[in-house]
Parts: C-alpha cells; sequence; structure tokens
C-alpha cells in the first residue's frame, strides 16, 4: 500500500504543495502588531500553574480510564504541589473521549481552585486555550434532547451547588439515579445523560476559576485574529519575528451558542477575554495569551515579566513540570489494567 | 541502633545480585541489610547513579539549569546496585541465600553492631585453636567505628598480593601487617628491594637485620652457575666443564671459588682437551663473578636460614644490588626456607625435628621485578613453587607490587588473599580482575577512585569483601616520596655557602699580598 501512496504523492506533488499556503504578508504589516521592547524579569511573584492528562484502553464492553491533573505553586523558595486523579471504567458509549475530557478539565479547574485558595498566587497559568476548552466541551451535550436536559437541570442543579467542593467530582454520587441512557439520531448515538451533570459542574467550576483571572497559554491555536488570513496568527508571528517581544491585545468575544448555556447565562453572554501573542526570550517559540476581561498594555508587561523569571527555553517552567508530572503513558494504563487484574479483550486481537 | 531504610528494591533481583532506589544518600561500600524469606542478607552497595527526571542530557545551557533548580530544589533519584554477601544470622558462615529478593524489599544500613560481628575477631570456641586469630588491618570506609579483622592463618597460608599505585599506601599496608602479626610472634622474612624500610623499627628485639650475603658454600651448582652467566644463557660446553670441576673441589673450604677456577685453568693446560675456548670463557666468567658480586658473596658469612628468628621480622636489604644478584638471593633465600621446611615437617612425622621449626611469611617487595611476566627468573621459579607448595609447610608469600600488569600471572593468581589499593590503569584493573574472582565489575570500577591508604580486600582472610581505610602505622617508614624542594633549597644554601667561604679565603690571601 505504501508504494501507492508514494506513486501518489509524486504525481500530485505541485497541487498538495499549492495547498499549503504562503505566508503574504509584509514584516512591516507584522510589526505593526508587535512590540519588540525586551521584557524585564520581575522574580517577586507567587505564581501557580496546572496541567492535567487522560489515558484509557478500550475493552470489548468497558473503558478503563485515568484521569489525573496537578497544580504547581511556587513563591521564589519552595515549590509546592496540589495532585489529583481518578481510575475508573465506564461503558462503551459515544462521546467517551469528550467524555473523559470533560472529567480531566473538572479536575484540572477543581485543583487549580484549591490551590488558588491555599496559596493565593499573583499569577495562576492553565495550559491550553480557556476559548477552545468551553467550545470543544459543548459537542456532546447538544445531542441531548432539550426536554431532558431541562428536567436534570431543574432536578439537579441546586443540588449540584449546594454539594460543590474542590476535593472531587461531586455529581458522581448521582450517577445511579440517572441509568437510562438516550439515544438519539438516526446514526445510533447513545450518550449517557450523566454527561449532561457533569458538565453542569464542569461551568460552574470554570466559572468560578474565571473569576481569580487565570491566564491561559498556549504553545498551538488556529486562532486568526490579527491579519484576516486563514492563517493562525502564531505561525505568522513565529515567522515573520525573532525577537522576544509581544503583540498588542485584542478583545474576543465567547462563541454565541456559548451564550445559550444552562447557568449563568450574564457571566456567560458577556465574557470576554483578551489575547495576545507573546515570545519570551530570543528565537524561542510564540506562545498565545488568554486572559479573562479586558487587560491594558501595562498589565500584560507585568505578566510577562512575572513569566520570564520562571520561563526556561521561552516557556514557563511550571506549565512544563506539571505536564511531565501528569503525564499518564499507554504503559502506565497497561500498567493499571494488569494491577486490577483486568484480562478482558479489547477486539482488536484479531488483528 | 535500628537499622535505618534508606530504599527499595526494584528491577530484576538474581540471588547474588539486586538494584535499588533510594532517595537518602548512601555511599559506594557501605553495608545494607535486606530481609526476606525469613533470611537478613548482608549485601554490599557496589554502584550508585544521581540523577534527576527535570535535567537531563537534552539541557545544553547551564542556565537553564540554574532557573530549574532554583524552582525545583535538589530532586533527584539515585540508583545503584547491591552485591549480596551472605545471612548474617550465622555471621561466622554468611551463607548466600539461593533465592533473590523480592522487588520492593526495603534496603536499610547495615547497624555497626552487625558489622562488628562480621567484620570483628572472631569468637574462639577452643582456646587451643589458633586458627581463628586475627590481626586488625584497618576499618571500613564508610564507617570509622567498625574495625576490620583479617585472620592470621588464611593470610599467610593462602598467600597474599598488596597491589598499588606508587604512593597508594602499599608499604604503609605492609607495615601495618608485619606489626599486626608481630603481636603473635611470627617470623617475616621480609625482601627490602629499595631499602624502604632501613630506619623502620617495630619495637624492641623485633627488627633483624640480614646482611644480603651468601656464603658461595651454600650456593647449589645452578645457582652458582646463573650467578656466573653461565648456565642462564645456555652455554652448555661451559656448564660441562664448570661442573666437571664443581664436582672435584672441596666446596667447605672457604677458598672453593678460586680453587673451581683453578680446575678450569688445569684443563686449559691439558693439550688433549679440546673446548679451550668455551673453558677459557668459563675462567673468565668465573673471574667476573667474583669481581662484580664481591659485595654480596662472604665466605664468611652463615648460612641465610641460620640467621632467619621468630618474633621478629627479618629483612634483607637489597637496596645496593643489581637485578641479576637481588634474583640470586631472592632465590637462594626462598628455595632454602621451603627444603628447610620440608625437611622439618616430614622430620616431625619421623620424630625428630630437623630443619627451620617454624612458618615463614616471606613479603616480596617489587614482586613484578622478581616474578615478571615476560620472563624467566630463578627468584619467579621458587616463587612458584611456594605459591604451589607453601601452604602445607607453612611458608606463606606476600606479593607486592605497583605494577601488577607486569607481574607473572601465575603467581597472581596463586594469591588467594588480595588487598587492592589504589590502581588507576585499564590494562592493570583488567589484568588483577582476571585474577580475583572475588573482583567484580562495580568494585573494579570503584578503584581509581580509593584515597591513599584505602583498599579493597578479598580473599579467605576475611569473610566478604569490604573497602577499608588502612590504620596508619606509627612508626617511619622511608616508603614516602622526598621532599624535592627542601632537598634542592639545603643543597644549594650549603653550596652558597662553600662559594661563599673559598671567596673569602681567597680575598684573605689576596690581601696578605
Amino acid at each position: 500500500m505504501l508504494s501507492e501512496l508514494y506513486e501518489a504523492t509524486l504525481k500530485n506533488r505541485e497541487e498538495i504543495l499549492r495547498g499549503m499556503e504562503e505566508v503574504k504578508i509584509s514584516s512591516e504589516e507584522v510589526n505593526g502588531y508587535w512590540n519588540n521592547d525586551s521584557i524585564d524579569e520581575d522574580s517577586n511573584a507567587i505564581i501557580g500553574a496546572e496541567d492535567g492528562s487522560m489515558n484509557k484502553k478500550e475493552f470489548k464492553g468497558s473503558v478503563l480510564y485515568a484521569v489525573d491533573a496537578e497544580a504547581l505553586t511556587f513563591d521564589g523558595r519552595t515549590l509546592s504541589s496540589t495532585p489529583t486523579g481518578e481510575v475508573g471504567v465506564l461503558p462503551r458509549q459515544s462521546f467517551i473521549e469528550n467524555r473523559l475530557r470533560l472529567f480531566m478539565s473538572l479536575y484540572e479547574f477543581k485543583v487549580s481552585l484549591k490551590s488558588i485558595k491555599e496559596f493565593n498566587p499573583d499569577l495562576f497559568l492553565l495550559d491550553g486555550s480557556l476559548i477552545s476548552e468551553l467550545v470543544r466541551s459543548i459537542i456532546p451535550v447538544s445531542y441531548i434532547p432539550s426536554r431532558e436536559r431541562m428536567e436534570i437541570e431543574e432536578k439537579y442543579l441546586p443540588k449540584i451547588k449546594s454539594i460543590y467542593s474542590t476535593e472531587e467530582i461531586c455529581v458522581k454520587q448521582f450517577r445511579d439515579e440517572i441509568k437510562t441512557e438516550i439515544k438519539t439520531g438516526s446514526e445510533g448515538i447513545r450518550i449517557d445523560p450523566n454527561i449532561y451533570l457533569e458538565y453542569i459542574e464542569y461551568l460552574l467550576s470554570i466559572q468560578q476559576l474565571l473569576e481569580h483571572n487565570p491566564v491561559g497559554i498556549s504553545k498551538t491555536s488556529t486562532g486568526a485574529e490579527y491579519f484576516g488570513s486563514e492563517i493562525p496568527s502564531i505561525i505568522i508571528f513565529e515567522k515573520l519575528t525573532r525577537s522576544e517581544g509581544y503583540s498588542s491585545p485584542k478583545r474576543v468575544s465567547i462563541d454565541r451558542a456559548l451564550r445559550r448555556l444552562p447557568i449563568s447565562h450574564r457571566f456567560f453572554d458577556g465574557l470576554e477575554f483578551t489575547i495576545f501573542y507573546a515570545r519570551l526570550e530570543d528565537n524561542a517559540p510564540v506562545l498565545r495569551f488568554e486572559i479573562p476581561g479586558r487587560v491594558k498594555k501595562r498589565e500584560i508587561e507585568r505578566i510577562l515579566s512575572k513569566l520570564k523569571a520562571i520561563s526556561t527555553v521561552g516557556y514557563p517552567y511550571l506549565l512544563r513540570k506539571a505536564h511531565n508530572d501528569v503525564i499518564i503513558k499507554n504503559k502506565d494504563i497497561i500498567q493499571i489494567s494488569r494491577m486490577l487484574g483486568i484480562i478482558e479483550k479489547t477486539g482488536r486481537e484479531i488483528l | 541502633m535500628s537499622d535505618e531504610t534508606i530504599g527499595r528494591c526494584f528491577g530484576e533481583a538474581t540471588p547474588t545480585s539486586v538494584g535499588f532506589i533510594s532517595k537518602k544518600m548512601p555511599t559506594v561500600g557501605e553495608f545494607v541489610i535486606l530481609e526476606y524469606e525469613g533470611k537478613k542478607i548482608l549485601g554490599m552497595i557496589e554502584s550508585l547513579m544521581r540523577g534527576s527526571t527535570s535535567i537531563g542530557e537534552d539541557i545544553y545551557d547551564p542556565a537553564i539549569i540554574d532557573k530549574i533548580k532554583q524552582i525545583e530544589g535538589d530532586d533527584y533519584y539515585i540508583t545503584g546496585n547491591i552485591k549480596i554477601l551472605g545471612d548474617v544470622r550465622d555471621t561466622s558462615n554468611l551463607e548466600i541465600p539461593r533465592v533473590p529478593p523480592l522487588p520492593g524489599t526495603i534496603v536499610k544500613r547495615a547497624s555497626p553492631e552487625i558489622l562488628k560481628e562480621v567484620f570483628g575477631e572472631s569468637k574462639q570456641k577452643n582456646r587451643d585453636d589458633m586458627r581463628d586469630r586475627c590481626i586488625r588491618i584497618g576499618h571500613i570506609i564508610t564507617q570509622p567505628e567498625v574495625p576490620v579483622f583479617v585472620n592470621v592463618c588464611k593470610m599467610v597460608t593462602k598467600h597474599l598480593a598488596i597491589l598499588s599505585i606508587t604512593g597508594g599506601g602499599k608499604s604503609n599496608t605492609v607495615a601495618v601487617i608485619i606489626d599486626g602479626l608481630l603481636k603473635y610472634n611470627s617470623c617475616i622474612v621480609l625482601f627490602d628491594i629499595h631499602s624502604e624500610y632501613s630506619e623502620v623499627e617495630f619495637g624492641e628485639g623485633r627488627v633483624n637485620r640480614i646482611p644480603a650475603k651468601i656464603n658461595p658454600i651454600y650456593l647449589g651448582f645452578s645457582e652458582l652457575s646463573n650467578l656466573a652467566n653461565i648456565g642462564s644463557k645456555g652455554a652448555y660446553v661451559q656448564e660441562e666443564y664448570l661442573k666437571k670441576a664443581w664436582d672435584r673441589v672441596d666446596r667447605t673450604r672457604t677458598n672453593y671459588l678460586q680453587e673451581l677456577r683453578g680446575r678450569l685453568e688445569d684443563y686449559l693446560e691439558d693439550s688433549t682437551v679440546k673446548d679451550r675456548e668455551s673453558i677459557f670463557r668459563a675462567v673468565n666468567k668465573i673471574r667476573h663473578m667474583e669481581k662484580r658480586y664481591d659485595s654480596v658473596l662472604d665466605t664468611n658469612a652463615p648460612d641465610i636460614i641460620s640467621s632467619i628468628k621468630v618474633g621478629c621480622v627479618n629483612i634483607i636489604d637489597l637496596g645496593a644490588l643489581d637485578e641479576r644478584a637481588i634474583d640470586v638471593i631472592v632465590s637462594h633465600t626462598l628455595q632454602k626456607i621451603l627444603s628447610e621446611r620440608k625437611r622439618y615437617v616430614k622430620s616431625v612425622r619421623k620424630g625428630n625435628g630437623e630443619g627451620l621449626q617454624f612458618p615463614v611469611f616471606t613479603i616480596l617487595e617489587e614482586a613484578h621485578l622478581l616474578a615478571p611476566r615476560d620472563r624467566d627468573t630463578d627468584s619467579k621459579y621458587q616463587i612458584t613453587r611456594i605459591a604451589k607448595e607453601g601452604r602445607k609447610f607453612g611458608v606463606g608469600l606476600c606479593l607486592v607490587s605497583q605494577r601488577p600488569k607486569s607481574l607473572d600471572p601465575n603467581s597472581l593468581s596463586q594469591t588467594n588473599n588480595k588487598i587492592i589499593l589504589r590502581l588507576v590503569e585499564p590494562s592493570d584493573l583488567n589484568y588483577v580482575q582476571e585474577a580475583s574472582e572475588q573482583l567484580s565489575g562495580d568494585l573494579k570500577s570503584q578503584l581509581p577512585s580509593l584515597g591513599v591508604g584505602e583498599a579493597v580486600i578479598l580473599g579467605l582472610m576475611t569473610k566478604i569483601p569490604v573497602m577499608v581505610k588502612i590504620d596508619e602505622f606509627k612508626g617511619k617508614i622511608s616508603g614516602s616520596d622526598p621532599d624535592v624542594v627542601k632537598e634542592w633549597n639545603e643543597a644549594y644554601e650549603a653550596q652558597r655557602k662553600d662559594l661563599d667561604m673559598e671567596k673569602e679565603n681567597l680575598e684573605s690571601i689576596q690581601g696578605g699580598w
């Protein structure tokens, strides 16, 4: 089969390369947005950061999963860690990946809130884009019919608010109450309605977290806010600038669809983010920053100064360390399944 | 004192070796205890590695490491390998378990109490049985409060090698051993190649200095022939005539060498004799030998065996002699010691005690000169004989060398005990490892990093291999390096004073004129 692919590659070479659109934006245009001033270091700050990980192993009838998250805080002398995690089994259903990502996000938010409460950092960093996080999480929920959603909201929203804590996923205690699987659409999509409870708890958590103005940092991005091109802005800044510096900020509102969320309509309806791009060190990669609310240039400079003090090779070390600490590799989930003595077939043995 | 936990076993283990991981900082050579299968097992940490999950080999900028350390502090892990030595429930036996330890087995530091039982003096069961007598050699490097003793009988009868680069502490080690053995009124014969022990004292009446002299009367024919450079050169015709003459002279007379020469000259004057040139050469060689070894050959010297005393270190100072003379004296002495001990042991069985009545421990400094790897010497022959047969007759060898790879491998491998101080050259390290079955790769890798006076002790004289700091000999040995700067300065000052004095004298003479 590979030989056919190679043949196709050679045959269609020009057409393929044409599809990789070149950056046709001038340096002057980019420099119009880019501030080359060097970033001073400010090491007098308490900085927190978090990351999470998930992995799963699918068997014929069920899915074994592991989810964890860690918040790190550094006050200039001591590094503190707040870890959390869970191992469990779910039935095989549609959107299992999304559901596990929801678990991971829930743990990330809760561990962040716990750490913020304990250490009161000047700056708290989240790995990844908050905006993308909000967009991605709603996908499976939209398949649940509105009637079922309203019933769940009416019955469980007050309970969830009353039992909410940062220690665990609280809605798990209601799992046995809502057991009936929802089948929807001609595609045969099967959804566990508990996913809606988990989504509600997710929204409550993210709302609480956003009130503390965390900074979302992404290494990659599809956002194209700056140049009216389809090419992501991060790539344009990366290619056409070299020195440390940052872009002028832009305001971004969340997607209209997200404004019709089941809880805290006003909070999410009026939610805006300030986004900008920055390079913390000459020749290091450009990063995308997202901060809830309106943030001015001076505040951006203050944030970048504090970040630069704890960055290595242009990336905040706490995020790098949190990532390395939480990562759950395939061999780890296999080890967990061995520890549990799970010998069930995956279904791929016939290959 | 209870044993302190320092880590856990991990990975695949064998009955003799296991890996472990630790967050504390143990040291190489440290002893640990592992408890499994109902046993309490002693082990030694043979190797260690320290690393960090955050500071890996993919970082190329020291400033990055500075920042990581600033944030994380000293976050590291330690892994290592433990050599399993035996069950300490019976410290006299230390049986190696037949089962490997379980992964996850706790690793604890061995307490000084356990180590003192293992390395201390053995508890004698029978007061008359002296075979458990020990001498103190030093203390465990990692635990100075634990002294290390070695078994005297096993050291002497199974032979010993002391190996180290120059300045590693060999002479001090020899002195400590001699000092210890003298407490048991032992008999030691020390061949002092470089006069290092010329001023050493081991207590009143404990040093017997034997002049490096041989009475030709006591030389065997082959010894004489080699000394004259006839036998060692394969000059068979010369040797034949020399033997003929040797058989005819009265070898009890003090001038027998002159008579021997005279006999050979008589053959020359015999017109019927064909090999005149060979005889002429033999005569010249005898004459040359007499002149060359004028300081060694002494017709008034006693038999060297009769000069050896028990309860003493008998030092034969060979510093003034050349290699050939040293070879002759050493081989002659060793040959006599072994033959006289054999005679004694056999005669005891018969009921009469003739020969050398006490065991002898022979110490050969610069052993690579006496028993070299790449050529044959008379000493090497005798050393090999003692290495093979000496045990039965109470003749022990101690080979001391700073060039192990130049030492005869047969002789070295026959030394069942080894004290290996610092060795650096890879060829020396490999050579020594081949001759020592107890020297593992990990222990071998520690040898270059040993300090002065630190050693790995292996063999039957100790229950298990151990890394030791050898005690310091309280007396004086001249083996240490000279203070060259001091000596230069003194010589220069003396030279200057002489010049000044001459100048003064000249001026006074000129003034007189």
